[in-house]
């Protein structure tokens, strides 16, 4: 009897706990909600105020990424070439090229990142879709695109694409899918290493701090919009030694005139040189 | 009875829910919740930092010039942190050619500065580095340059393909084939930004002069340095820890001159007022074997930096050079550097690490602590200084900051032929240093 009355006690106060850190819980996602509004309405006009529009899909109130570095992976690599190539032979060149060959292409790879494949017979999927057919030719080698961001490359027959990391773009590792009609035979240009290798403890500026920034260098640069596009957080990477890169966090900001990059941790600008 | 069992497992039941649904709903309340870094939120990754610095950051060139495919040029000299970053632009691509390079074919200096007036990137080391030992700290495992060492280097673009040329003291210029990427290494030239710059061979008026001391066209702005008291670079405990030594079972005295002796087994250190670091430890045994290069260079730099490490300020050790003698034993130096110039200590190099058996046996370090200051020095421009060498019958135009004991300048210097090791004070007068 006294084990059912405890019981019943029990039951009561965890009632009232849960029902007390609901409140709360919810409370503060209401909370949190009405700031981001209430920032969301403040950005769009200070935006205003200096003649820049805010376009439906520019988000802004988001977080960028962590800097992080990254550095090569053989045993990975040898998987994801598996993956592409299928069984196959591999040859180190020196200075950390590496060749790897099988029936259905080549592959060469360096210590820079740059990557070279042709593939003999072409790759092929059920769709006609270019970004398609590139995608699971990358999936296959367990290899991440940012598959938001397809352009046209410069020759005929070509697509870009850059490369991704934990979900987000790196915009100076790009590569360049170059189809005959409905087969795809030539990807170039540069992937980002696998392995996660350290992590940067600073914080990152978040979209707030990086539009305030922009609407300064508008001002400092004389630069001319009249519309934000869109605002993306993504990488840069800089190879520093053979087979290691650092993975620096910037935000893409677009407009109706330009694109730039601003360094996420200086709020600098950036070239996404590769 | 059976209604009862029911309802008393379904209570408990209930209790254990409500205490999860509990924890979880407090790990979601502000003070609990996790900092969120968007989706990008990468898992920390702890490096090891038991090691210190990595030895590969002794590895500090002096300049690196660049002439694109149209003939215009630039250059990153005096500048630390620019001429670090103008490195590390180019290490992955120097690593990858020193990791590639073919058998090195000796070759006429007519060829080695005919690559150098076409399209290229020239590093000025600071210092003769074995290839094995630069190739280790680019990341990559040397390529058949290993057995040589250079203090210049350049990589040549010609007919689409990289060539890796060195000059390499006492033996002549070399070349070799590579497999970096022309396509690449031109991108990279073409991005980067600098002053102009010329070699001292391309100006009549520099005869004599180290025909590839490069001119700049603009100097940078230099920044005034300053020596802080000894004391203030010498921390005990963290020097017997650096040694290795245990600083419970450690034992002390003071010499009659002030020096602090402090003795544990075989090991001994030797602390002077004046910043004077000697260490000896024991012999190796015969059976400890030789030791290769980039591991007795790692290990010395290690040792080096940990010695120095709390103390040094704003300077930082390079590599200054190694050598080996008879018994297989490994002398490194390491010099002090700030902002990308040499500081020349009137002792000598700043450290000497002698490495055998797998062990530091001894070291020498003078112990520094510089301090920048707010204000710039004014330095007579590379060109006019390089007249003056040329003036007086050639040299190698070398500007450093020089310890004065007191007092730290900035200067241009000139290597005294007559003593090893020693340096004129500036190139108009006759004082030494």
């Amino acid at each position: 009897m006294e084990n059912k009355r405890l019981e019943r006690i029990v039951l009561l106060i965890l009632l009232l706990l849960n029902l007390f850190l609901l409140v709360i819980v919810l409370g503060d996602g209401l909370a949190r909600r009405q700031a981001e509004n209430d920032t969301r309405q403040k950005l769009s006009a200070l935006l205003a105020e200096n003649g820049v529009e805010t376009g439906p899909e520019a988000e802004l109130i988001q977080s960028a990424p962590y800097q992080c570095g990254v550095n090569r992976d053989f045993a990975e690599e040898e998987r994801r070439i598996e993956g592409i190539l299928g069984r196959h032979d591999s040859e180190d060149l020196g200075g950390s090229i590496r060749f790897y060959r099988s029936d259905q292409g080549q592959i060469s790879l360096r210590g820079t990142g740059e990557c070279e494949m042709l593939l003999i017979g072409g790759w092929t999927s059920s769709s006609r879709s270019r970004e398609k057919v590139a995608a699971s030719l990358f999936r296959h080698g367990g290899i991440e695109l940012y598959e938001d961001g397809w352009k046209a490359g410069e020759a005929p027959n070509t697509v870009d694409l850059c490369c991704c990391w934990n979900g987000y773009p790196v915009y100076n590792a790009v590569l360049h899918f170059d189809f005959t009609p409905g087969y795809l035979d030539l990807v170039s240009g540069t992937l980002v290493f696998s392995n996660l290798s350290s992590t940067d403890a600073r914080t990152p500026m978040d979209s707030v701090t990086a539009l305030t920034r922009f609407v300064t260098l508008m001002k400092q640069e004389g630069i001319i919009c009249s519309r934000l596009e869109r605002l993306t957080p993504g990488y840069l990477m800089s190879v520093t030694l053979s087979g290691e890169s650092t993975l620096t966090p910037v935000w893409h900001i677009e407009t109706d005139t330009f694109e730039l990059y601003l360094n996420a941790l200086t709020g600098e600008r950036e070239t996404p040189e590769s | 009875m059976r209604r009862e069992r029911m309802l008393a497992v379904m209570r408990r039941f209930a209790i254990l829910g409500l205490l999860l649904s509990a924890i979880v709903l407090l790990r979601q309340t502000e003070p609990f919740s996790e900092r969120t870094g968007g989706a990008g939120m990468v898992p920390a990754v702890e490096r090891d930092d038991a090691a210190g610095v990595e030895a590969s950051a002794a590895l500090r060139p002096v300049a690196v010039e660049t002439r694109d495919s149209g003939g215009a040029t630039a250059v990153s000299i005096w500048d630390g942190e620019t001429t670090q970053q103008a490195f590390q632009r180019f290490s992955a691509i120097l690593g990858e050619a020193l990791g590639s390079a073919g058998a090195p074919e000796e070759v006429s200096e007519a060829e080695f500065r005919s690559a150098l007036s076409g399209e290229h990137v020239f590093f000025q080391p600071g210092a003769v580095y074995p290839l094995e030992l630069m190739s280790e700290w680019l990341g990559i495992e040397a390529g058949e340059g290993r057995g040589h060492s250079a203090d210049l280097l350049c990589l040549g673009v010609a007919d689409g393909a990289v060539a890796l040329l060195f000059r390499e003291p006492d033996s002549g210029f070399f070349r070799c084939s590579t497999a970096a990427q022309a396509e690449t290494l031109s991108a990279r030239i073409t991005e980067f930004r600098g002053p102009a710059a010329a070699f001292a061979y391309e100006n009549p008026l520099l005869e004599g002069v180290e025909p590839y001391a490069l001119i700049p066209g603009a100097m940078p702005e230099i920044r005034a340095l300053s020596a802080a008291p000894v004391a203030e670079a010498v921390e005990t405990n963290a020097l017997i820890a650096a040694v290795g030594m245990n600083s419970r079972v450690v034992t002390s005295y003071y010499d009659a001159d002030g020096t602090l002796v402090l003795n544990e087994d075989e090991q001994t250190l030797r602390l002077g007022s004046d910043g004077t670091l000697l260490y000896r430890a024991a012999p190796a045994e015969e059976d400890e074997g030789e030791q290769e290069l980039t591991e007795a260079v790692k290990q010395a730099f290690r040792f080096a930096e940990a010695c120095v490490r709390r103390g040094s300020g704003s300077a930082e050790l390079v590599f200054a050079g190694v050598e080996r003698d008879e018994n297989g034993r490994w002398t490194v130096f390491f010099d002090y550097s700030a902002g990308g110039i040499g500081i020349l200590l009137a002792e000598g190099h700043a450290a000497e690490v002698t490495v055998d058996g797998g062990a530091v046996r001894r070291a020498q370090l003078y112990l520094r602590r510089y301090i920048w200051g707010e204000d710039s020095v004014t330095i007579l421009p590379a060109l006019q200084a390089a007249a003056a060498y040329a003036a007086l019958g050639g040299a190698v135009p070398t500007l450093a900051y020089l310890d004065m004991g007191g007092y730290v300048r900035c200067d241009w210097v000139l290597k005294n032929a007559e003593k090893e090791g020693a340096w004129r004070t500036n190139v108009w007068n006759a004082s030494y240093f």
